[in-house]
């Protein structure tokens, strides 16, 4: 639960992934998860590399919690986008005439941040249903119904 | 956890990319189920056989990489396809060279200690590897090059003139001393060097599939990336 308020992104997105493979009948957890719906802080949060919103990790979470809780309120984002590879953030980023100073993850980062603040990153409805996380949660290791 | 096996996910939210998914981690193909392929040849009947084996939480399948397997498996795949595997080999055996189990938590079992210290570590560890890796690419395709081309070239100054590479993956690529490529004082030279004159013989061009014995270096990266493994 502490992870969940961490400053660090990254163990944001790493418990929220974690929750989504083992979810547990907790409601608190899944109020503490249901608040990082609103999280749109940058990271990397896919290997290989995919950047995106903590929010976007934080759906997997919900659905999967709603599941085993038997919510079946899907978990629902507007205008987001699903993480981005390095490729196509440098496509959008040329497109927009957008530059940065930085390398790396560094930079890749800063990049997908100015995109989505000037609005261009293409952006979709994300909805993902309990039901769907239940049928690929393995009822051995978690409180899957 | 994930049961085992191949997932695939409904894509009707809109995600393009069928086979990947945040959330839920998918199959990565570690596991080569009889010799290491032998890249820089012929591929060998029954030596380029690999399974896509395992779920790891640590490392996704990617379309990109699904579907150069795809080309590969079925005698179509180019050096670019074949990228990816020196990629995947020198990635997976530099974790491993560095005790990081690049499989991830399926390998803790019930110990969630164990899998949340793996889970804070890995990024880091990855982008380490993923960088080297990178280098490797490089390494590879300059090597192609001279076998079909007779052009030496060094593997900074192919992946600086590459026109095909994104130019945002240079910036991930780190050098044998672990320095960025980028970094590297010499790296505007290298990149000048992209409109750089080179002759090849018939032959090569024949094998490229070009029209002129006289290219570019970026001209030279971006026929040899797309020529295929074997004539």
């Amino acid at each position: 639960m502490r992870q969940l308020s961490s400053a660090d992104p990254n163990a944001r997105v790493r418990s929220l992934q974690a929750i989504a493979e083992r979810p547990i009948a907790d409601a608190t957890l899944l109020a503490e998860c249901e608040r990082l719906l609103d999280d749109r802080e940058i990271c990397l949060v896919q290997i290989p590399l995919r950047f995106g919103e903590v929010r976007v990790e934080a759906v997997g979470a919900v659905a999967a919690l709603r599941h085993v809780l038997g919510i079946e309120t899907p978990a629902v984002l507007d205008n987001a986008f699903f993480p981005l590879t390095v490729d196509r953030v440098g496509q959008l980023s040329r497109t927009a005439g957008i530059e940065s100073s930085l390398s790396g993850p560094e930079g890749t980062i800063d990049k997908l941040r100015q995109l989505r603040m000037n609005g261009q990153v293409p952006t979709l409805t994300i909805r993902r249903e309990p039901r769907e996380m239940g049928e690929l949660l393995d009822p051995n290791r978690s409180d899957a119904r | 956890m994930l049961k085992a096996g191949v997932h695939r996910l409904r894509v009707s939210d809109g995600n393009p990319r069928p086979s990947i998914f945040f959330g839920v981690p998918l199959g990565k193909i570690v596991t080569a189920r009889s010799s290491a392929p032998r890249l820089s040849g012929r591929p060998t009947s029954g030596s380029e056989r690999y399974e896509l084996k395992r779920p790891s939480t640590g490392i996704a399948f990617d379309y990109e990489n699904y579907a150069a397997w795809e080309r590969l498996a079925a005698g179509k795949g180019t050096i670019s396809d074949a990228r990816f595997l020196v990629h995947e080999f020198a990635e997976i055996g530099d974790m491993k060279a560095r005790n990081v189990d690049p499989n991830g938590p399926e390998n803790f079992g019930g110990n969630g200690v164990a899998r949340d210290a793996w889970r804070e570590s890995f990024n880091k560890e990855y982008l380490v590897s993923h960088g080297k890796a990178l280098y490797a690419e490089s390494q590879f395709v300059a090597s192609q090059i001279e076998t079909i081309a007779k052009v030496s070239l060094t593997p900074e100054v192919t992946a600086s003139v590459d026109p095909v590479r994104e130019p945002d993956e240079l910036g991930y690529m780190t050098m044998p001393d672990g320095s960025r490529l980028v970094a590297n004082r010499d790296f505007p030279a290298w990149k000048a060097r992209a409109s750089e004159q080179v002759s090849i013989d018939s032959a090569a061009a024949k094998r490229l599939g070009v029209n002129s014995t006289k290219l570019t270096l970026a001209d030279l990266v971006r026929a040899v990336k797309s020529a295929k493994m074997t004539p």
